[in-house]
């Protein structure tokens, strides 16, 4: 690989060349070698850097970099292996700097290391990456100093190539057993299929017809070939349609929408390998992305497509979002909204009453529960909560106006979710999970427990 | 922090890389600043001119504040200033008072006051090396993660397992040690050290044969100097321009290659 030389004068070596000139002329003039004597050292450094650059002018390495992975989840591991030769024919100590974006972090040994290269000498060096952070995060460029006093010199070899690595949102902390996972679908399915009527009913088989059967479900081609009327028999439709809405306003920063974005993804684990679709719509103060429903659509390709989504600035407005879906004739399926209660309420909540004349239903999922919202707040960065008890902190550092707002805030969630026949789950703080939390909501709703755990049996 | 942030510190330390002595370095470039500035108040103070000492005084202070507020991270800016306010205090000293109220006290006598200020001299040298050598060999870009918690610590040894026999495998690294540093650092001296004593010995012969040339009385005195700092605005003129020569120069000659290159291809 062929790298680029760089070679300047810093701006704090011209101030240095300047200052120590300065210092031994006026030294000199007035006689006081309080002054020659460190500018005479001032020079002695810049001098030994030009030296040291002309000595070195012919020093070039061959730099090999492999990366391990293309893409990783949040808090996953990464190797970087770079095989560092030597092409000259002098022995070099060098300064290797492996530069990477703030998403990811070294463990073990430094970003910086100081090497003795022989001559043809081959070395090896690998880094172990540790991503912190979700987004797009870079690799590269690796730089190469040659010699001391880079502070004030630059004397460089830099391989400009910059490997874009993605990084994926958190694995959740509970792993839920696929068999808890089935369990909840068959509830849902057993719920909500039900309801959902007129999308696409399922032809079942052909029988004779019979008194009371509807008319527009005759099959006139089967009845002029037996001679006798046959009627279509549908079944019900035992497919699900999720929707999930994830809110991008100004009001879903930081952990809270990490954790929404995480749960945008175990939503879509739920479906994989099923006959169930999943679609995304990301929407701010208008839909931001889209991502089209999919069959059993597997959890990676959905955080490919979301990983690198950022909440905006502007407050969200779930009227467009709606509308949107009306547009695209996304009818008769679950809508499971990821926001939280804060900001304007009236916004969050206009075309609830549009998704439910369009068939769906409704689960708001709240994120921004007491835990969420005390992390969030800058009483909690102040003060010394850090080091408090989790108990200890709803009671004293959650000002409890905030609390009784928060509450009827809540209350008018709920007021309205229920005149459209919708669902309210909260998420409680990082250890809550939202397979769990739908797992409580439909264990509300199908206390015949004994048909799913049949249905799991068959 | 936040809780999830207080999980993860549970599994991961941030780690800073702590070379062997670089606290002893730390006190010495504060010990030397200390000196240095110490060194010149007692002389300003000996000097018997309340300007002076005042002066000095107050850029002492100054310097020593700039040094404690910085604690153990050393930085260019710092040294930069120190300089700089040294050079300020000399000025308003020889602006205030004259040049001899200063350094050449009735008091004192001419070796003591040379043997004053190149101790002075020497320790702000020091200092300056120090905190160069500090900058090249123990910044603050050192940092990285150990894994501490049981997860993490299974997390890493089981990738690292899975990454032998690939291109991944962990080799053992020698990183040089400090004592191999300060070599570099030292060696790399050795050559500017010779070409700076080679200008300053033509000077000084310049200065003996114009001292041979006219009568040896008042005006030898006033010879040498500024013959050396002719010289010194000499050695700075091509250590700046040094800079801008030397890529053209190589530019330059890779063009010349291209271009026979082009004419060998054309002719064939």
């Amino acid at each position: 690989m062929e790298e680029e030389k760089i070679f300047e004068l810093t701006k704090n070596g011209r101030i240095f060349i300047l200052l120590g000139s300065l210092s031994i002329v006026l030294g000199l003039s007035i006689d006081n070698y309080i002054l020659i004597i460190p500018g005479l050292l001032f020079w002695l450094v810049i001098a030994s850097a030009f030296v040291h650059y002309l000595t070195t002018q012919d020093v070039s390495f061959d730099v090999d970099v492999r990366i391990s992975k293309e893409y990783l989840r949040s808090r996953g591991l990464l190797a970087v292996a770079v095989n560092l030769t030597n092409c000259s024919k002098k022995t070099i100590r060098i300064k290797t700097t492996l530069r990477f974006s703030y998403h990811l972090q070294s463990i073990n040994i430094p970003d910086q290391l100081y090497l003795k290269l022989e001559s043809d000498q081959t070395q090896k060096i690998v880094w172990i990456l540790l991503a912190i952070r979700r987004g797009n995060a870079e690799i590269g460029p690796i730089e190469i100093a040659v010699g001391p006093h880079q502070q004030l010199f630059k004397n460089l070899r830099i391989l400009r190539e910059i490997t874009t690595i993605k990084v994926l949102p958190q694995r959740p902390r509970i792993n839920i057993p696929w068999k808890t996972k089935k369990e909840l679908l068959l509830k849902m399915v057993h719920e909500f299929a039900q309801r959902i009527r007129g999308r696409g009913d399922e032809f079942f088989a052909l029988r004779d017809y019979l008194p009371g059967d509807e008319v527009k479900h005759i099959d006139w081609f089967a009845t002029a070939r037996h001679d006798k009327l046959i009627t279509r028999e549908y079944e019900d439709e035992r497919n699900l349609h999720f929707l999930i809405y994830l809110d991008l306003g100004s009001t879903m920063f930081g952990p809270k929408f990490e954790h929404s974005l995480s749960s945008a993804v175990e939503v879509s684990s739920l479906i994989r390998g099923t006959s169930h679709d999943l679609a995304v719509i990301a929407y701010g103060d208008n839909v931001s992305r889209f991502i089209v429903p999919q069959v059993g659509k597997n959890e990676l390709r959905l955080m490919l497509n979301l990983f690198d989504i950022e909440p905006h600035g502007v407050e969200s407005n779930f009227i467009n979002a709606v509308k949107f879906t009306r547009n695209n004739r996304l009818n008769h399926s679950i809508a499971i909204i990821f926001s939280d209660l804060e900001g304007d309420l009236k916004k969050k909540l206009q075309g609830l009453h549009l998704l439910h004349s369009m068939g769906s239903r409704v689960i708001f999922v709240n994120f921004s529960t007491m835990a969420f919202n005390i992390l969030a707040s800058s009483e909690w960065i102040t003060s010394e909560a850090q080091n408090l008890e989790y108990k200890e902190i709803i009671d004293n550092v959650f000002p409890s106006l905030v609390r009784d707002e928060y509450l009827s805030r809540e209350a008018e969630v709920r007021r309205i979710l229920y005149s459209v026949g919708g669902d309210y789950v909260e998420i409680n703080g990082y250890e809550d999970n939202i397979i769990l939390s739908l797992y409580r909501l439909m264990n509300k709703y199908s206390p015949s427990h004994r048909l799913v755990q049949e249905a799991l049996g068959r | 922090m936040r809780i999830r942030d207080k999980v993860f510190e549970v599994d991961w330390k941030k780690t800073k890389k702590t070379a062997p002595g670089s606290q002893i370095m730390v006190f010495c470039h504060h010990l030397f600043g200390v000196i240095a500035i110490a060194i010149i108040i007692l002389q300003s103070a000996i000097s018997l001119n309340v300007y002076v000492f005042t002066i000095w005084l107050i850029i002492g202070i100054i310097n020593l504040m700039i040094d404690l507020f910085r604690g153990g991270d050393l930085n260019l800016k710092n040294e930069l200033s120190f300089g700089i306010f040294l050079i300020l205090g000399t000025t308003l000293s020889l602006l205030l008072a004259n040049v001899n109220s200063m350094f050449f006290p009735d008091t004192l006598g001419r070796i003591d006051i040379i043997l004053y200020q190149v101790s002075a001299g020497i320790c702000i040298a020091l200092r300056l090396l120090l905190s160069i050598f500090f900058l090249e060999f123990y910044f603050h870009e050192k940092f990285y993660i150990l894994p501490t918690g049981d997860y993490a610590k299974e997390q890493v040894k089981h990738y690292e397992d899975n990454l032998t026999l690939t291109d991944f495998e962990h080799e053992p690294l020698k990183e040089l040690d400090v004592l191999q540093k300060w070599w570099i650092l030292i060696k790399m001296m050795f050559w500017p050290l010779i070409s700076i004593l080679i200008l300053f010995l033509f000077a000084g012969l310049y200065s003996m044969i114009i001292y041979f040339i006219i009568p040896p009385n008042t005006i030898a005195e006033f010879i040498i100097r500024p013959s050396l700092i002719v010289v010194a605005i000499l050695y700075t003129i091509i250590l700046t321009r040094m800079n801008a020569i030397l890529p053209k120069i190589k530019d330059e000659t890779t063009v010349q290659i291209e271009n026979d290159d082009g004419i060998s291809e054309f002719i064939e």
